[in-house]
């Protein structure tokens, strides 16, 4: 039997101790308690009650010259308990206890009217009692089930006293059936009691076991001790990747190629994971990596426990992957935009700082000077702010906090004040061509103005003194507007990371430009989030034209049922509509 | 009046097997796809036996000889339009068309129809209780009669809250779900008519009629299970999209056995 030797570690400023499992170990006290009852046995039983109170309904019908007493029996199967039975095989879906309690209690009932009713039935109405009470030992906690083992076995004695003389059953017999009745609900109540028992604390443990191997976040990977995997958890299965669909059975090596360095680990001869120390480890796992499908690396923490055989050896490893690439990238992020932030911060509140130290130190200069000097400290302001505003800006995106008020708004306008605004603050030159009298898309105004501003921004940053466009045209679907310029232009590496977040085309040690690189980011997330796109066409020397395509149309709520007087395709599933069967998912 | 009925009779019970086998065309056509339809076998058996029990009295009225009695012939009558209608919408839909109508809000003809109906019930019962005298007698063969009049009824009144629910969503009224509902409750007084002649002794109680009502109680407690497991949501029938739709509805808390 395998012992499971988890170390002990340190864990958010506490530890990991060895929880005892839950079930008889930890319920104190052991008291056989009976499960919740067989809800399928409850269900078979309603069902073939029916079917017997139906065939003994029909015999009845098609028998002829009945005794006055076989004729009231049978009514009463008929009158009273099929329906019974109907309305037990129907309260059986409810999973009330109405099916559980009334279906034995019936039954019980019945048989007693057989055995008034029909005499000579006698020894197979002792047979249907004691089927009855096994039925109500097996789903009826054990009072009640002995309560009806009592009143079954009091009702045959009963019947015995209205019954003809001749037709009663010997002494010798109704005892046995006594004594069997009582054995049947002691040993069944018994078996029951420890089945249920055992169920309940297998089912809770495999629930338990199963919810939390299902919902971890880490990759959980059992392997034998040379590296065979033999159980993987859904985020293990992610972590190995589409590639490989089942990776049970593969090899670990194979299946992760997990590396060390730039070393790969192997399994063959027991877990590396388990016997690597000393420098990178930490206590929660070691860094290791993986090469992905599309050849990138995927950085991973990875930590392993082994499972000991009583001999010691190890049976098997438990491997815990974590996938960190997020975490790197948050890192890597964190740490551009530190470097990023400050350099652009840095540039204006250097020029603020040698403004104001000049006038500090010379006290004596001229009003000319001092204005002079006061404007570039006032410019240098607005470009700070300028930069916090598209920090908080990013920030805001980036936690989903920006709301948009989305209508059909006409374009033109907008476009032609954003290029007034642009002409008005730099001097520069942009040609305008707007084609159309009304461009009409769906857009959030003020969204938009951001668009625009910061395309033209950078168009005007990235192009010198050259030419700037901007136009605007009715699309298929909308509107699309293009910003164009004959600036440097972007090589393909450049344009397919240029709206992502913090990035720059050139490297921080050679950056003429300057600017936070969060600009390309903003229009793209917020180009989005107006139900648009946005693409970019670029050429290195030759300039760069950005494209947006707004839609026409608003986004639609998720799609409602459809109204009466409307067919489904099937004539089943339209039924089941008009009668006002709900729809359910299919989870 | 006897050939009448025996006409009403014949056309009723073939329709219902006409419908029968749409129901088991479209049975077999979604089965690929969608598996195994409670709802569909269930509709296929309700048409299978309501369609030969019509049968078999049609015959027996034209054939045999069998007398009419005014009352049967008028809960044909009353039972006629919400057949009519819910067949033909059938038919529509097999045809392609809508296969529904809706009644938007709950206009004055529609909201009598409970107190028109429960009038006409109350009629039907008090002169069916004058028809029973002395001479009356309860056979056993009429067990399945009894069986089926309470299993209609309450089929009816579980169609009549499913019906509520959507109109409380809706805010209308579908005409083929209210035509099914009337259905099944006409069918339920015509049950009860031929049973009242027939312990009054003025119809003979023949075998075949047995036999048809004895295999439509399992028919319609079938029904009766997956309407009502339908609605509970307690069974995976063709109503389990991948849309996520749910449609809450009475479910439990008004349902007397799961109360129970």
């Amino acid at each position: 039997m395998a012992t499971f030797t988890a170390p002990t570690r340190p864990v958010r400023g506490g530890t990991i101790r060895r929880v005892p499992a839950a079930g008889p170990m930890t319920a104190g006290p052991a008291r056989p308690r009976k499960a919740e009852p067989d809800l399928l046995a409850v269900r078979a039983a309603a069902l073939a009650r029916v079917a017997l109170a139906i065939g003994t309904g029909m015999l009845g019908s098609a028998l002829g010259g009945l005794a006055p007493r076989t004729e009231a029996f049978y009514l009463l199967v008929g009158l009273v308990w099929l329906p019974w039975a109907c309305v037990m095989l129907l309260a059986n879906d409810g999973r009330g206890q109405l099916a559980v309690q009334g279906g034995p209690m019936s039954d019980c009932l019945m048989v007693f009217a057989a055995q008034c009713l029909l005499p000579t039935a006698g020894a197979v109405t002792l047979l249907a009692q004691v089927l009855v009470v096994c039925f109500a030992a097996s789903v009826w906690p054990a009072r009640p089930a002995w309560l009806l083992a009592v009143v079954s076995t009091s009702l045959t004695l009963f019947a015995q006293t209205v019954v003809p003389e001749a037709d009663r059953l010997e002494i010798p017999l109704l005892v046995l059936f006594g004594v069997v009745l009582g054995a049947v609900v002691v040993l069944i109540n018994r078996i029951v009691s420890r089945q249920g028992l055992a169920a309940q604390s297998s089912s809770r443990m495999r629930a338990k076991a199963d919810t939390i191997l299902a919902r971890v976040a880490e990759g959980l990977i059992v392997t034998d001790s040379v590296g065979t995997i033999l159980q993987c958890n859904p985020a293990g299965e992610r972590l190995v990747g589409p590639g490989l669909r089942n990776p049970v059975g593969a090899s670990c090596r194979d299946a992760l190629g997990l590396h060390e360095g730039e070393r790969l680990l192997d399994c063959s001869r027991g877990c590396p994971l388990l016997s690597l120390g000393g420098e990178g480890r930490t206590d929660d796992g070691r860094e290791v990596w993986r090469l992905r499908e599309d050849g990138r690396r995927q950085p991973l923490l990875a930590s392993a426990a082994a499972v000991v055989a009583e001999d010691g050896r190890v049976a098997e490893v438990v491997h815990s992957i974590r996938d960190i690439t997020r975490l790197k990238e948050a890192d890597e992020a964190k740490t551009l935009f530190l470097a990023t932030a400050s350099h652009e911060l840095k540039t204006p509140l250097t020029i603020i700082g040698g403004f104001a130290e000049a006038m500090l130190t010379f006290p004596d200069m001229s009003r000319e000077q001092r204005d002079e000097a006061m404007r570039a400290v006032h410019r240098r302001t607005l470009e700070l702010r300028a930069i916090v505003e598209r920090l908080l800006l990013s920030s805001k995106i980036e936690s989903g906090t920006v709301d948009l008020s989305l209508r059909l708004l006409d374009v033109r306008p907008l476009l032609d004040e954003r290029v007034a605004a642009l002409v008005g603050a730099t001097g520069r030159q942009v040609d305008l061509a707007l084609a159309g009298d009304e461009l009409v898309a769906v857009a959030d105004q003020a969204a938009l103005s951001t668009v625009v501003d910061h395309l033209l921004d950078n168009a005007a940053k990235y192009s010198g003194r050259g030419p700037l466009a901007l136009g605007a045209e009715r699309d298929g679907n909308g509107v699309r507007i293009w910003v164009r310029d004959e600036g440097i232009g972007m090589d393909p590496e450049q344009a397919a990371h240029c709206f992502d977040k913090f990035w720059q085309g050139e490297s921080s040690d050679e950056r003429r430009f300057g600017g936070a690189g969060i600009g390309l980011y903003i229009v793209q997330s917020l180009v989005h989030a107006m139900g648009g796109a946005i693409e970019v066409d670029s050429v290195v020397g030759r300039g760069t034209t950005f494209t947006v395509v707004l839609t026409l149309q608003l986004p639609t709520p998720p799609a409602a049922a459809d109204p009466p007087g409307i067919a489904e395709a099937s004539a089943i599933k339209e039924l089941m509509r008009q009668i006002g069967v709900p729809s359910r998912s299919a989870v | 009046m006897r050939l009448t009925l025996a006409a009403l009779n014949v056309g009723l019970g073939l329709v219902y097997v006409l419908l029968g086998v749409i129901f088991l065309i479209d049975l077999k056509r979604g089965w690929r796809t969608m598996g195994y339809s409670h709802l569909g076998v269930a509709m296929v058996a309700m048409a299978f036996t309501c369609g030969p029990h019509h049968l078999e009295h049609g015959l027996h009225l034209a054939l045999a000889g069998r007398p009419a009695g005014p009352m049967e012939v008028l809960a044909l009558v009353v039972g006629l339009p919400p057949a009519a209608f819910w067949a033909a919408l059938r038919l529509e839909a097999l045809a392609g068309g809508r296969g529904d109508r809706f009644v938007g809000g709950t206009p004055r003809w529609l909201a009598a129809l409970p107190q028109v109906f429960a009038s006409y019930a109350l009629v039907v019962g008090a002169t069916l209780l004058l028809l029973l005298g002395d001479g009356s007698t309860f056979d056993r063969r009429l067990v399945p009669n009894v069986v089926l009049i309470g299993m209609y009824g309450t089929i009816a009144s579980y169609l009549l809250r499913t019906q509520r629910a959507n109109r409380a969503s809706l805010g209308g009224w579908s005409v083929s779900g209210l035509s099914l509902t009337g259905l099944f409750s006409t069918c339920a007084v015509m049950h009860a008519t031929w049973l009242a002649y027939a312990v009054a002794g003025t119809y003979d109680i023949d075998g075949h009629g047995v036999i048809v009502s004895w295999l439509s109680v399992p028919a319609a407690l079938y029904f009766l299970w997956v309407v009502r497991a339908l609605w509970l949501g307690t069974v995976t029938d063709w109503n389990h999209t991948a849309t996520g739709l749910v449609h809450e509805g009475l479910a439990e808390e008004t349902d007397p056995l799961v109360a129970a």
